[in-house]
This record gives structure tokens, C-alpha cells and sequence, in this order.
């Protein structure tokens, strides 16, 4: 009987895994600024010009928060976060009534720096990047993580100004690498908005988003009277 | 000797709008005089609704959004607002109404899904009770539009309308979907322990990610928004729109 017992409580703990909400976990968030680079067609035309094929897309910002597992490697009181975006080339592009998709090689590039407020450099977006201050202020400082991005799509409706980015991340780089579990099938996501007085000159949409990761459903911790009303 | 006391009335209700603790501004925020993000939020911000179809990203005419947050970072005038161990700062947004979403434009390889939830409420509390959940255990969502008492408890800080809430859901090809919210420049309310900070704020919009892929939200909700409400603070412009009664009042 004891045995019994025993056996049906070590079952409960192992095999009825009680789902719980699925959550999504976000490794940083940022906002900031993109702009393209080389810009070989400045017409800002979103029919012609704005990310014309070959040209590239980079974003600077700062991150505003980390996750759970980089939190206790991360002082924002000490220190200045900032984030970049790089090597992303315009490979296709669509547009017709006013809505632009755009598609970019894969292999781009999204980093994010630590610069200690004392002694270290405030990242400051000037106008008209690539200048004095951008991306330079922004990339300076200890390389906290990084990857590469594959699958990188702006989709953006000039009749409502609102758009998005999103791209899948594998992690690679940065001394916090070692703290993060799961390095690849992250997804780096934002939104793309534009015109606002608050978008620099030079700078096309103003950026709001996060690298995150769909966990897993968890479990959570039940009781043995909890889970057998589960399956009556 | 009415009017001078109404001048300096006037003068020390300017006054105490700037009068704060200085804290160490978060370098994401705009030089003053410059327009940029006022409050920000990350993870911990969930939307749902009363009818909606998370599989099909559709809304029906008349469902209630809400959508419910722990802010991040504040900048000034507000920067002394610094969620800690002793207080965080939740807002709510509600008082959305859906106008349904139509069926999806398609551009390309892209399907798009847009919503109007018309204008709504804004509402950011300051509590001491550090007992609003993060995004790891969010609770179920109330139905009917109520709204998770943990995000409203404490004390009202600010309040406001949001025009025009809208929102974007894109699906590119074989991509995961993606989205953005959007309003046009909100305003502030006369309610709230911080309203007078406002004299010297010029509001913005808000906006941000929405986002709806499976696993980026909990179950019973229909989105995680990311975003901002951007303004422009500008102490040397303090002013405030008010009635002739109202100003006359001062000088009687």
C-alpha cells in the first residue's frame, strides 16, 4: 500500500506536468533610431527610393531592459546599454498602395554594447548617420551579446505611417553569451515608426522592440487532489 | 493686491510643476526641449479583449481592449518615477472599443490586419504594493472588460485619453506574424497627483510593438505590447489650456 502510494505520488510529480500559460521571455528590449547605409538612392520615395535594392539598413538605440537570466549581470545605474544593427542588405522589396515589404540578405548582424556612465561615452545620435557620434557612441564599450540575424523583414503602410521588424536571431558573442541557455531561435522584433518630431534628422522610423524567445509551456506545482480533477 | 496674489498663485503652481527630487536621467531619454520617449515599457505588458480570435487576428465590432502594464523607464519631468523595490508604476489602458477587424489586405506575400479601437483611456498608478504580476504569471484575463485589479490599485499619478488606438498585424510569407500599435497625440486629464507636472509637457503619440505570435502571449490575452508614449518636455514653455472663468478666478 505504502509502495502504491509512493509510486502514484512519484508518477504525479514526473508525468503530470499541469500546463500553465505559455509566456513569451524577453532577453532585451530597446528603442531607437534606423537608417540606411550605404543609402546609394537617397530618393526617399518608398516606390523608388526608400530601401532601394542593395541598399543597407542599420539601427542604434539603447536597450531599456534585459531578462531575467542577464539581470544580475546588468546595472543601468552604472552603466549606459546600447544596441546596433548591422550588415542587413535590401535583397527584394515590394510596394503598391502604399505598402512597402522589404526583405533583406540574411547574416545581419544585431549587438548590444556596455559603457560605464563614468568614464564612458554617451551614445548620442547626431543627424545624418553614419557622423561623428553614430554608430560610433553606440558600438563602443564590452560587447554583452550578439548574433546573427536571418529572415529580416520591414513591412511598413505609409497610409497609416505604422510598420514592424522582424527577424530571427541566433546568439554568438558577447561576455553575457554564457548566461543565456539558449543561443538560438530568438526573435528580434520591433516597431517601425515614422514621421514623428522625435525621429532625428537622417534617421528614418523611430524603433520600439525586443529579442525575445516563445517559452516553452511550463509546468507549474500542483497538488495531488488538483491533478486528479484535472482528468475526472 | 487681488492680482498680486493671483500672479504669485499662479507662480508658485508653475513652480512646484518643476519643483522635484533631481534623480540621474536614463540615457534613452530626449535632451529637454526635445521630443522622445516620457514612459516606456518592456515585457511586462499584455493586452486582451473581450471578442477575439487569436488565431485569425480578428476582433469583432464592439469588443473591449484592455491592455495592461508595468512601466520601465520614466523621463523628465518624471524621472523621479523610478520603478524600484518600494514602487512600480502600472498603467491601463482601457475604455477601447474594437470597430472590427475587416479581412485581411494582401500586398505581396504580405496579409494585413488592421483595427480601430477608437479613443480610450490612459491611466498610470504608483503603488507601494509591488503586487502587479510580471509577464512569467500573468493571471487568467477577466472577462467583460474589467480590469486585473493589481494594474489600478494605488495611487493615480497621471491620466489621459488616447485617440485614435489602432493597431497593425503583418504576416510576410512563411515569417512568424508581427505588429504595431498606434495613436494620434494623446492628451492629459485633469486627474492625478502629478497633473501639474504636465504644464510643462508637450504630448506626443504612443506606439510600439504588438506583438501576437504563439508564445508571445499567455493564454486569454491577444497581445504583448512593447512601446512608448513620447512627449516633449520643456520647462521653459510651462502652460496650460484653461477657461476665461477659470483665470478670472485667479485675479478676483
Amino acid at each position: 500500500m505504502k509502495r502504491k502510494a509512493f509510486l502514484l505520488l512519484f508518477t504525479a510529480i514526473f508525468a503530470f506536468a499541469v500546463p500553465a500559460f505559455a509566456q513569451n521571455h524577453v532577453l532585451f528590449a530597446f528603442q531607437g533610431f534606423d537608417y540606411q547605409d550605404p543609402n546609394t538612392n537617397p530618393n526617399p520615395d518608398p516606390a523608388t527610393g526608400y530601401l532601394d535594392l542593395g541598399e543597407g539598413y542599420k539601427t542604434v538605440g539603447f536597450v531599456t531592459s534585459v531578462g531575467s537570466e542577464l539581470d544580475p549581470y546588468t546595472d543601468f545605474t552604472l552603466n549606459e546599454y546600447t544596441f546596433h544593427a548591422f550588415n542587413l542588405t535590401v535583397a527584394a522589396r515590394f510596394y503598391a498602395g502604399g505598402f512597402l515589404e522589404v526583405d533583406f540578405n540574411n547574416g545581419g548582424r544585431a549587438r548590444y554594447f556596455q559603457d560605464p556612465k563614468s568614464g564612458g561615452t554617451h551614445a548620442t545620435y547626431g543627424v545624418n548617420p553614419p557622423n561623428a557620434t553614430s554608430p560610433s557612441t553606440f558600438i563602443d564599450g564590452t560587447l554583452q551579446i550578439g548574433g546573427s540575424i536571418n529572415s529580416f523583414i520591414l513591412t511598413y503602410d505609409f497610409n497609416l505611417n505604422q510598420g514592424n521588424t522582424s527577424g530571427s536571431m541566433n546568439l554568438d558573442e558577447g561576455i553575457q553569451l554564457v548566461y543565456v541557455p539558449v543561443h538560438n531561435g530568438w526573435t528580434l522584433a520591433g516597431l517601425a515608426g515614422r514621421p514623428n518630431g522625435t525621429v532625428p534628422t537622417g534617421y528614418d522610423n523611430q524603433l520600439s522592440g525586443e529579442c525575445r524567445i516563445p517559452d516553452a509551456t511550463p509546468t507549474t506545482h500542483r497538488t495531488w487532489g488538483a491533478v486528479k480533477a484535472l482528468y475526472r | 493686491m487681488k492680482r498680486i496674489l493671483g500672479v504669485a498663485a499662479v507662480l508658485m503652481a508653475l513652480g512646484s510643476a518643476t519643483t522635484f527630487a533631481a534623480t540621474a536621467v536614463d540615457p534613452s531619454c530626449p535632451a529637454t526641449g526635445v521630443k522622445g520617449v516620457m514612459f516606456d515599457w518592456d515585457a511586462n505588458c499584455f493586452a486582451y479583449e473581450t471578442s477575439y480570435n487569436n488565431a485569425t487576428f480578428i476582433s469583432s465590432p464592439g469588443s473591449q481592449l484592455v491592455v495592461v502594464g508595468k512601466l520601465t523607464i520614466t523621463c523628465p519631468p518624471f524621472d523621479d518615477l523610478l520603478p524600484d523595490a518600494t514602487n512600480e508604476y502600472t498603467f491601463v489602458f482601457d475604455q477601447l472599443t474594437s470597430a472590427g477587424t475587416p479581412p485581411p489586405t494582401i500586398v505581396g506575400t504580405t496579409s494585413i490586419w488592421n483595427c480601430n479601437y477608437g479613443n480610450g483611456r490612459f491611466r498610470i498608478f504608483k503603488d507601494g504594493a509591488l503586487n502587479a504580476p510580471n509577464a512569467c504569471c500573468m493571471p487568467v484575463a477577466p472577462g467583460g472588460g474589467a480590469i486585473i485589479p493589481e494594474f489600478q490599485d494605488g495611487t493615480l499619478i497621471l491620466q489621459g485619453t488616447l485617440p485614435n488606438f489602432r493597431t497593425q498585424i503583418t504576416k510576410s510569407g512563411t515569417n512568424p506574424p508581427n505588429g504595431s500599435f498606434k495613436t494620434d497625440i494623446y492628451s492629459y486629464s485633469p486627474l492625478g497627483t502629478l497633473f501639474s507636472r504636465t504644464a510643462t509637457v508637450i504630448p506626443d503619440i504612443a506606439q510600439g510593438l504588438w506583438c501576437v505570435t504563439t508564445g508571445c502571449v499567455p493564454a486569454s490575452y491577444s497581445a504583448h505590447p512593447d512601446g512608448k508614449m513620447d512627449a516633449k518636455y520643456d520647462p521653459t514653455t510651462a502652460s496650460r489650456t484653461s477657461t476665461w472663468g477659470s483665470i478670472k478666478m485667479l485675479y478676483r
